[in-house]
């Protein structure tokens, strides 16, 4: 921790500017709510706070993911597999899997964080949440589970580098499919709906969390099952790791 | 006759061949999540809008706007900041700057012809899905493919701008080159058309040249700028293709000057 302290002082010019960069993405989106915003009343429904709201519950978990937990994922294992640096991790006591995605703290990351509280604490405003001890435990509940849904899924993607050999194109699959997590789920047709619970839990990174907060009675129920959620696709993910480390082990890359 | 080894080197050529043909399947598949994340975004928006016709666009105008902005983007992701970065890291710069070629116009061909091959390339199974699964609809009038190029230009005037910048700092120009592309895709109309916001704002983007870029061909393509008005968004773009290309080679200028003199 130290040592990335000081290597923090030493770019600082680089951070200012990777948070700022950060911070700007996240306000192009923002911008664009806005914009359909001004000649709608609703969307589906939901109005503009609360479409912030959600949007900054990703963005926020999304960022501690980003922050912490990032270095396990496509191109990197792409990278780390193909160079031969993976080996490394195979011998150490430290489970592989937790070594690499700590390996690096990506101060970027805080500029989501932060722009995530921002539109947390904005939004929650405009919408009369207040921050009571148990919506504060709930936000932490549900965002270990939101985080872990996010980083299960880079991880399954990162572990096909154990078989293939260059996925480094599945980083930019998942981004694009992150896109669907910035929208309210009930704007996509029952069936996207239905794939994005049970299939590929996107919807669980955000909106059903969310639906907590608003208190939306059809949904809330969903949102206890975040973190159930969050911690079978992480056992999922633990294990086609584990899968594809022994596979990687045995044929001797 | 010992076939392993010559079966080993096929094997790998397949491997390479299967890798490189997997990033391209993926790259040409790609946009489809976006283009059915924004299908469902602005069908939800147009049900819930009191009137069919939003910022000047029905909805089957605001798909193909959605669609051909896609396309277009392509071309906009130029890797000239990475590659001109990587040739000063590695010294090579050296060698194509003494050559009696001009390294901007260098640094354009190649990009151009890249830019336009994997924008034919990886797009094309987007523009048969959109004309005839969406039933988009073609350009409004054939001036559209002229603005887009000058558009183009527009843009690697801008890019090279930013490149140049590797010339002077040491760092990472990681930041730089992000925060032009998010200033860029707002302000563009790359995501939204500019008339969706408020009238002042448009006007301040319209003080920018990053419109110039995809609002101005796109208005065209979807005939919201039509008739004579379409000459004078073809002399907004030549103007701002003017004050760029002067300021490019002012910098350049500049830049060559300093280079040299410090001995690389």
């Amino acid at each position: 921790m130290k040592l990335n302290v000081q290597r923090w002082l030493e770019y600082r010019a680089n951070f200012v500017i990777g948070i700022t960069a950060i911070v700007l993405s996240n306000i192009v989106t923002v911008m664009f709510f806005w914009a359909v915003f001004l000649h709608i009343p609703s969307l589906n429904g939901w109005s503009f706070n609360q479409l912030l709201f959600m949007f900054g519950f990703w963005v926020f978990t999304g960022g501690i993911w980003h922050t912490f937990l990032a270095e396990c994922n496509p191109a990197t294992m792409d990278r780390y597999i193909r160079n031969g640096w993976f080996d490394r991790y195979l011998v150490q006591p430290i489970d592989s899997l937790i070594h690499l995605s700590i390996r690096r703290m990506d101060d970027d990351g805080l500029g989501d964080i932060g722009t995530g509280i921002f539109l947390l604490l904005y939004s929650s405003a405009a919408l009369g949440i207040a921050w009571s001890i148990q919506n504060v435990l709930a936000l932490a509940v549900l965002s270990a589970g939101s985080v872990l849904i996010w980083f299960s899924l880079n991880i399954i993607f990162a572990s096909t580098a154990f078989w293939a050999t260059s996925v480094r194109s599945l980083m930019d699959v998942l981004w694009n499919i992150s896109r669907f997590i910035e929208y309210p789920l009930n704007i996509y047709n029952p069936a996207m709906m239905w794939i994005l619970t049970y299939i590929i839990p996107l919807g669980f990174v955000s909106f059903y969390p969310s639906q907590y907060f608003f208190q939306n009675v059809p949904w809330i129920l969903y949102s206890v099952a975040t973190l159930p959620v969050g911690l079978v696709m992480f056992a999922l993910a633990y294990f086609l790791w584990n899968k594809g480390l022994k596979n990687y082990g045995s044929t001797g890359h | 006759m010992r076939f392993g080894p010559y079966l080993a080197i096929m094997k790998n050529i397949f491997k390479t061949q299967l890798t490189y043909r997997f990033n391209l399947f993926v790259e040409m598949f790609n946009p489809f999540f976006t283009l059915a994340v924004m299908w469902f975004v602005w069908s939800a928006v147009y049900n819930s809008s009191p009137t069919p016709v939003i910022g000047g666009y029905a909805f089957p105008a605001m798909i193909t706007y959605v669609a051909i902005a896609s396309v277009m983007r392509m071309y906009t992701w130029l890797g000239t900041e990475n590659d001109v970065e990587q040739e000063i890291k590695t010294g090579s710069i050296i060698s194509l700057l003494i050559k009696p070629i001009s390294y901007p116009l260098y640094c354009f061909s190649r990009d151009t012809c890249g830019a336009g091959t994997w924008t034919l390339v990886t797009r094309t199974p987007l523009i048969i899905f959109a004309f005839l699964i969406l039933g988009i609809s073609g350009p409004a009038s054939p001036v559209f493919f002229l603005s887009a190029f000058l558009g183009y230009i527009v843009n690697y005037l801008m890019t090279f701008l930013t490149a140049m910048w590797c010339f002077w700092t040491v760092g990472d120009i990681w930041g730089i080159r992000f925060a032009r592309q998010m200033v860029s895709e707002v302000t563009s109309g790359a995501i939204v058309p500019l008339t969706f916001f408020p009238i002042w704002i448009q006007g301040v983007f319209n003080f920018l040249p990053f419109q110039a870029v995809f609002y101005a061909p796109l208005s065209i393509y979807i005939g919201v700028t039509s008739g004579n008005a379409i000459a004078g968004t073809l002399a907004m773009q030549l103007g701002w293709i003017g004050m760029l290309f002067a300021l490019v080679f002012v910098a350049w200028h500049f830049t060559t000057r300093r280079f040299v003199v410090q001995g690389g």
